[in-house]
């Protein structure tokens, strides 16, 4: 009898130690889930996660798609014909780009990161959902000239689609939602907020130069107020003397109102090094081009920016040949060689 | 007294086992409000004839005899329909006492080339008298901006502009020997600043009302007279009014003149 109480005492106690946590060892962190996360010095993403959570079967899904021709009426123009990784998704050297059958487009492509920020897209900002963007390219003749039903059904013909989106949504029904869903989950998790810029504003360890710390004074006087931190926009539409007289309308294609015409979107300068050609257009191949413009290019129109009339009646932005020179050292701080050397958003193919 | 330590060392397991929660007691049954179906079906007219739609060949305007696809509007222009197709939602079911029933997720594309699209089955409706049915002809402003969505609001019914996000409401196409270029295009759109074409429709049951009850179903006629959509308040002619694409004024005087195409025909209790 005795035995058998000391035994059961000694497996209880062994029972109760082992419960009791050592403090002195701590818990092995839990790998980091995949998913978005905005960095500390964003605001608040516009877009709601709530019904398209990222997940990463749903990004690779978004991937494969991104990089597919399938989307294509021929099956040979996929996104990344107009939006390539290493010019942080824009076009290089492309002042408006070629789509089916070497059509030619009307407007420069736009870079794609920190797309959750953001409330329109494209430079008239038609498109007023990140998922509702994919839309327009798969159906623009001059494009990928495609019909969504038949993007669908082609998916769902492959081989390899009904898997992928069995893993990314639970089942293999293909929709046009959950393929627009899987490429905003793709396109989302483009975040750009690693450039040196970003680093050295986050105490990182990094310091600017002389001349880049110039730059970034004379940005914040001549250029924040349409293009603030951190996102290097303020997403509105502006007419930024282009033109006396607009062969594309910009903004008032979209609102019909006379006030818009001329307006386009202010876009983000980050990685604006790797962007070019630069404005709706493309019509400025360098910086200095841009910064020229400013300075001494800018024309008037009805609809011209008040922040571009100066006191005197003269338009632009004063800027001499030293503060060009500053401000395209620090522009060339906003590349951000993390996200464009990022192997997640390379070709899986 | 010998058993004493076993005892205690048990006794850890008779406080465990004694605070299993007690099972909550049973909810009383709530009494279930009773819920009765209704269809409502859309007769796509014009005039007192059933719209047929027709895809080829064109008009001979010489002849004195209509053929049974080809009509004439108020501004006396002949013309055939090859495509009808426009969104009926926020369906809702008014009462004497001017409460409603609100039909949630209440989003449909009445299209005239798919006939299972104009019957539109409700089921859940709580049981009573209705007086009258009120629906929306268009996708109001927050659908308009929430996404890709699915069913009647996919993008891939080819009613929606990618170009400039937002549905299009209202879409009839067809031919006329009036147009220089033969066809005329309207697609009806827009949410948002000066020129919404969003149009609501009111439509009275009468004396009779409507009674919906839990078994079978009750049925609602709709008539929508199409040549409504060239005249009053607006007499539109063809020749110059052939594209109307984007929203805009011209969009607004069309859903002006739609926004009274929808008549009841019949209830069936």
């Amino acid at each position: 009898m005795k035995r058998i109480i000391y035994i059961s005492l000694f497996i209880i106690t062994v029972f109760i130690a082992a419960c009791e946590r050592d403090p002195s060892v701590t818990p092995k962190p839990l790998p980091k889930k995949f998913g978005f996360e905005a960095p500390a010095n964003f605001p608040q993403p516009a877009y709601n996660f709530a019904n398209n959570t990222v997940s990463l079967k749903g990004f690779e899904l978004g991937r494969w798609l991104f990089y597919d021709p399938i989307l294509s009426r021929d099956n040979m123009v996929s996104c990344a014909s107009c939006h390539q990784d290493f010019a942080a998704f824009a076009n290089l050297g492309h002042p408006v780009s070629h789509g089916i059958d070497g059509q030619m487009g009307t407007r420069n492509s736009p870079p794609i990161f920190n797309v959750a920020w953001h409330t329109s897209f494209m430079w008239d900002g038609g498109i007023n959902h990140i998922e509702s963007q994919p839309l327009a390219p798969i159906t623009n003749p001059v494009e990928m000239d495609e019909t969504l039903a038949n993007v669908v059904l082609k998916l769902q013909n492959s081989a390899e689609y009904p898997a992928r989106f069995r893993e990314a949504f639970g089942d293999d029904s293909i929709t046009t939602q959950r393929l627009s869903r899987a490429l905003a989950q793709f396109m989302a998790m483009m975040v750009s907020a690693s450039s040196k810029y970003d680093k050295y504003i986050r105490n990182e360890g990094v310091t600017l130069t002389m001349v880049e710390t110039n730059g970034l004074a004379t940005f914040t006087m001549k250029c924040a107020g349409c293009h603030p931190a951190p996102l290097f926009t303020d997403h509105s539409f502006r007419n930024n003397g282009l033109d006396t007289v607009f062969a594309d309308s910009g903004r008032e294609l979209i609102t019909g109102n006379a006030a818009d015409r001329g307006r386009f979107k202010v876009p983000s300068l980050r990685n604006v090094g790797l962007t070019g050609p630069y404005m709706h257009d493309g019509r400025f191949t360098t910086l200095e081009e841009v910064l020229d413009h400013y300075s001494s290019g800018v024309l008037s129109s009805p609809t011209l920016d008040p922040s571009l009339v100066q006191p005197n009646n003269t338009y632009g932005i004063p800027l001499t040949a030293q503060e060009k020179q500053d401000l395209i050292s620090f522009l060339e701080t906003l590349t951000d060689r993390d996200f464009v050397n990022d192997q997640r958003f390379k070709n899986p193919f | 007294m010998r058993y004493l330590p076993v005892i205690i060392l048990l006794l850890p397991l008779l406080v465990v086992s004694c605070k299993k929660s007690e099972d909550p007691a049973p909810e009383q049954p709530v009494p279930a409000e009773q819920k009765g179906t209704v269809r409502i079906r859309f007769y796509n007219k014009a005039g007192d004839s059933t719209l047929v739609l027709h895809t080829t060949g064109m008009i001979n305007d010489t002849s004195l005899v209509l053929q049974p696809w080809e009509y004439v509007n108020e501004n006396l222009d002949t013309f055939y329909v090859n495509t009808l197709k426009y969104y009926i939602s926020n369906i809702k079911l008014k009462r004497a006492d001017n409460t409603e029933f609100v039909q949630p997720e209440s989003y449909y594309l009445i299209d005239q080339s798919q006939p299972g699209s104009t019957t539109i089955t409700i089921t859940d409706v709580p049981v009573g008298n209705y007086t009258g049915l009120s629906f929306m002809i268009g996708v109001d402003s927050t659908r308009n901006c929430s996404g890709v969505q699915t069913g009647a609001l996919d993008p891939a019914n080819a009613m929606f502009w990618t170009w400039n996000t937002g549905y299009i409401f209202f879409k009839i196409e067809g031919k006329s020997p009036q147009i220089a270029s033969d066809y005329f295009f309207y697609h009806i759109g827009g949410f948002t600043g000066q020129y919404k074409a969003m149009r609501t429709t009111t439509l009275p049951f009468g004396s009779t009302g409507l009674s919906i009850q839990s078994i079978g179903a009750s049925e609602i006629g709709v008539d929508a007279d199409i040549l409504e959509v060239f005249k009053t308040p607006y007499t539109i002619g063809l020749s110059a009014n052939y594209s109307i694409v984007t929203a805009g004024s011209s969009a607004c005087r069309i859903a002006d003149n739609y926004a009274d195409m929808f008549s009841i025909s019949y209830l069936y209790n």
